[in-house]
């Protein structure tokens, strides 16, 4: 029988070690997926007092219930297309035209995604908050008394979750745009069509697919997007889905029913619209990629290219301008609405990291966490995508897709699930249930990286070295970990980066001493001075920051290591 | 001639094209004249620049320097750097992987140049419909374009080439990517669609096959150099280099050192010690030691038992037989002859075994002295 390959020692040979790892793999997803949505479930259908219908009737015409539905429609909606035509428009200016310094311009482009949109929030307050904001200061001889932006609005909501969500469309719309076949496009110069007609006649169309998934992945995000709607949404009164969830859990008593069955709710809109989104793609993917490498000849914009570049330099100065401003505040012991060097105090570094135990315990807390859990995050999408990808075990599908269902999944959504599921065993209180909620969450991200990987390296590379007279361990060591290593650091580094900022799921966990450096954030700036939270979210940028510098080495090194071959 | 008359004919016009990447010199200072109604083929290898050459006629590409004109419009100078936008050139290209859209249907594909040009919309039913009916494909309007095969993708890329009715339309390997059978198949359509319509084309290929079928004038290109320019037939008959008689098919080539050119104009060379042979000389005769080449076509070689060749202007040579491989419609006999190897194309009644010593006799006129 050779019918799993030889990365799996003896799975092949042995009938009962393999029915037993199936069982084990089973058991395991049962546990960390399905058995936390189904208490949602049981939470909501059987623990309302006054039975289901009645409470699920009473708490959907809920004034309150119904508004939040409402925002939390409207911010998705206008952070979606702040984010697509920022990113759409981007990635286009940076692979299709000759747009001075795109080379510069595409990894600050993508640096938000590796943000903290939280601190992004923090950051924006000081520029367009009503009363003390920089840019109302700046615009008060202009047109009078009154602010004239409000960052605490349902548009200043959608406007900082749309910069920082920008990259994940940019990144898709790139990656289309450059595995597209460019005579398609030249076809049409051919034929008489200008640059931007061909833009949107055939460029646009034919990319719609990939940018359309990213649309969606973006409005599902915001849909369940818990940070910035608090921060923001708090001063102003603007309440979402996730906010309303939280506040039910955060009352005295928690009322449980309620917020299971708005979770039930987000979850079911954010299932559907992926299994449409889905649907859609499968009729509408058009093959347009080409054997042919002719690198596109750049278009040429002319006069226009500068003005290319002063529109990606605007979302540039977008996102560091705020957190240079952040910074600003920082350093200063009292914000007065400008910067003064008389005024000039590390105090508020020296309170994170060595006063406030909130932040102290947030940076060990989420060091460990993302440390620990990125590690063990690897190792289990490590071997869940040999599994999928490298054996015929049956069942293998259904791993495969019990593991991606995490992506419907809002964040706040799973972190009720887990605290339900989880409250009355010992890993409720502790760091180790938010990290068991992280890995959950981010474990199609971590399997589809992971299997991309196993795919990338064939099998006959491993059945050379083992017909070459090296062992399977040896084979391992020698052949196919060399050639996984760089893949799983930058995987590694994504997930770490990924689980330092999170702050959906943690929100429902974390207990007093269990604070993740974001929980601590959005904690401290609802009691402390604003001087002290802008330090903390200018350190936790720092290390995210660092976290970058470091994937970009690791990638790099990698990318001119294929180059060689 | 005046001189208005002389750039009228000219459907394409390029003076000391130079087209440099970084350091690398792709086109190295080409000039040549597409006439109205011609069809010119750019053979050569991959890499020779002949896609390169293409591709700055149509605007896809900046060349590095020199001038192009399309009809009577300047596209490009190098000289005060004037560029004229791909769009602007007027001009139809088939491309390789035929970027047929497939988010549009057949008709739309077809009528998008019209679209471009707004032209009244009955005009356009009306030219997409006879332009799809020309090329074959009269049904097709309505079919989503990503439906199509590759010989009909083929097609729709030509039909959308021609529909505008461009000053020059260019081809760019466009049957490369076909299976045999249709290629030729194609070859032949696309043969008898110019003599039908009357475009000026300009067809990249490495296959000299289609180079001769198609053309009225070929260009064979060599690292960025044009290395010859002629007819078809004169190009295939009358090679001037090694490179070109040996990419049009010259399989044996000998090299030597020249003597002095007899009367009748023909150049003896010695190609190894104890062989002359002599041979058709085309141009200027070289100085007395140039190093020369004889080109021989292998189906010219004749290999006997007997002596039964032998006449006025045959070179008679005594070798054996080195190898035999069967090809169906012939053989190809490897031979020694001396210090040379040569191949022979005979006919399949030949039986010659391995080893066998064999006379061979080749006409001096179907020996070609050229330059190396």
């Amino acid at each position: 029988m050779s019918e799993a390959s030889t990365l799996l020692p003896h799975a092949s040979s042995r009938h009962i070690q393999r029915r037993g790892l199936l069982v084990l793999i089973y058991a395991m997803l049962l546990v960390s997926i399905i058995y936390p949505m189904l208490m949602i479930l049981y939470e909501s259908l059987f623990n309302a007092s006054e039975g289901f219908f009645a409470h699920a009737g009473s708490v959907l015409t809920d004034r309150d219930v119904v508004l939040a539905i409402g925002n939390t429609l409207q911010i998705s909606v206008l952070a979606t297309l702040i984010a697509g035509s920022l990113g759409v428009t981007l990635a286009w200016l940076v692979a299709r035209t000759d747009m001075p310094f795109a080379k510069v311009l595409d990894p600050l482009n993508m640096l938000p995604f590796y943000l903290s949109s939280v601190v992004g929030a923090l950051s924006w307050q000081v520029i367009a908050s009503p009363k003390i904001g920089l840019l109302n200061k700046l615009l008060e001889p202009v047109f009078g008394a009154g602010p004239v932006v409000n960052i605490y609005s349902i548009t200043g909501i959608a406007f900082v979750l749309g910069l920082f969500y920008a990259p994940y469309i940019y990144l898709f719309t790139l990656e289309s745009l450059r595995s597209m076949d460019a005579s398609l496009e030249e076809a049409a110069r051919m034929a008489g069509s200008s640059i931007l007609n061909t833009a949107f006649k055939i460029t646009l169309p034919l990319s719609a697919p990939a940018i359309l998934s990213s649309f969606m992945l973006v409005f599902v995000t915001c849909a369940g997007i818990f940070g910035v709607p608090q921060v923001l949404g708090t001063p102003g009164h603007i309440t979402t889905i996730s906010t309303i969830i939280y506040r039910a859990m955060n009352d005295y008593p928690a009322d449980y029913p309620t917020a299971a069955l708005l979770s039930l709710l987000l979850f079911l809109f954010t299932a559907a619209l992926i299994v449409l989104q889905i649907r859609f793609l499968k009729n509408k993917s058009f093959a347009t990629i080409t054997g042919k490498g002719y690198r596109p000849r750049p278009l040429k914009l002319g006069r226009w290219r500068w003005f290319g570049f002063g529109v990606n330099l605007f979302y540039v100065v977008l996102i560091f301008l705020p957190f240079t401003a952040l910074c600003a505040v920082s350093l200063q012991d009292a914000w007065t609405g400008s910067f003064h060097w008389s005024r000039l105090t590390f105090n508020n570094y020296l309170a994170v990291l060595f006063v406030e135990d909130a932040a102290r315990r947030g940076f060990s807390n989420s060091l460990i966490i993302s440390s620990v859990g990125a590690t063990i995050a690897i190792a289990v999408c490590f071997f869940l995508a040999l599994i999928v990808q490298k054996t015929k075990l049956p069942g293998r599908k259904v791993i495969s897709l019990i593991s991606t269902l995490p992506v419907a999944i809002p964040g706040i959504v799973l972190g009720l699930g887990f605290l339900v599921g989880f409250i009355s065993t010992p890993l409720y209180g502790t760091i180790w249930i938010i990290m068991f909620a992280y890995i959950v969450h981010y474990l199609p991200t971590g399997l589809s990286n992971m299997e991309a990987l196993v795919q990338s390296v064939s099998k006959e590379l491993d059945e050379s070295a083992r017909m070459s007279g090296a062992s399977w361990s040896e084979a391992m060591r020698k052949i196919m970990f060399p050639l996984l290593a760089p893949g799983m650091i930058s995987t590694w580094i994504l997930l770490f980066v990924t689980f330092i900022r999170e702050v959906s799921a943690s929100v429902m966990l974390y207990t007093l001493g269990t604070e993740t450096l974001s929980i601590a954030l959005i904690r401290i700036m609802e009691y402390k001075p604003y001087g002290i939270s802008a330090a903390f979210g200018v350190l936790q940028t720092l290390l995210l920051m660092g976290a970058v510098i470091l994937l970009r080495l690791v990638t790099n090194r990698t990318s001119s290591n294929k180059g060689a071959h | 001639m005046s001189a208005q008359e002389k750039t009228s004919q000219n459907a394409v016009q390029i003076k000391n094209l130079t087209k440099k990447f970084g350091s690398i010199t792709v086109i190295d200072d080409i000039s040549f004249t597409v006439k109205r109604g011609d069809t010119v083929t750019l053979l050569g290898p991959s890499g020779c620049g002949k896609t390169t050459t293409l591709r700055c006629i149509a605007g896809l590409e900046e060349p590095t320097s020199g001038s192009i004109h399309i009809g009577d419009t300047m596209v490009f100078d190098g000289a005060s750097r004037f560029e004229l936008e791909p769009e602007k050139r007027n001009v139809g290209m088939v491309f390789q992987s035929y970027a047929i859209w497939p988010h549009m249907t057949v008709g739309q594909n077809v009528r998008f140049p019209l679209d471009i040009k707004k032209l009244p919309h009955k005009e356009r039913r009306d030219r997409v419909a006879e332009i799809l009916k020309s090329v074959g494909l009269g049904d097709y309007l309505d079919r989503p374009a990503s439906q199509l095969s590759g010989g009909q993708q083929q097609r729709v890329a030509l039909a959308r080439a021609l529909v505008f009715e461009p000053n020059v339309v260019l081809f760019d390997e466009p049957l490369s990517n076909l299976d045999a059978n249709l290629r030729d198949h194609m070859r032949n359509e696309l043969q008898e669609l110019q003599a039908r319509i009357g475009f000026t084309a300009i067809y990249v290929t490495h296959d000299q096959r289609e180079a001769l079928s198609l053309s009225d004038e070929v260009i064979v290109m060599n690292g960025g150099r044009i290395d010859q320019i002629g007819r078809p037939e004169e190009v295939f008959a009358q090679p001037k280099t090694v490179f070109t008689a040996r990419f049009l098919g010259c399989s044996n080539i000998f090299k030597g050192r020249m003597s002095a050119p007899s009367d009748d104009g023909r150049i003896s060379l010695t190609v190894a010690s104890g062989i002359t042979l002599s041979g058709q000389h085309h141009g200027d005769v070289p100085p007395v030691g140039t190093e020369m080449a004889v080109v021989i076509r292998s189906n010219k070689i004749k290999i006997s038992q007997v002596v039964d060749h032998s006449g006025p202007g045959m070179h008679m040579l005594t070798g054996a037989i080195e190898s035999k491989v069967f090809f169906g419609t012939y053989i190809e006999y490897g031979l020694r002859v001396g210090d040379l190897q040569m191949k022979a194309d005979c006919d399949v009644s030949t039986h010659y075994d391995v080893g066998e010593q064999v006379h061979v006799a080749v006409n001096e006129s179907d020996c070609l002295v050229v330059k190396v």
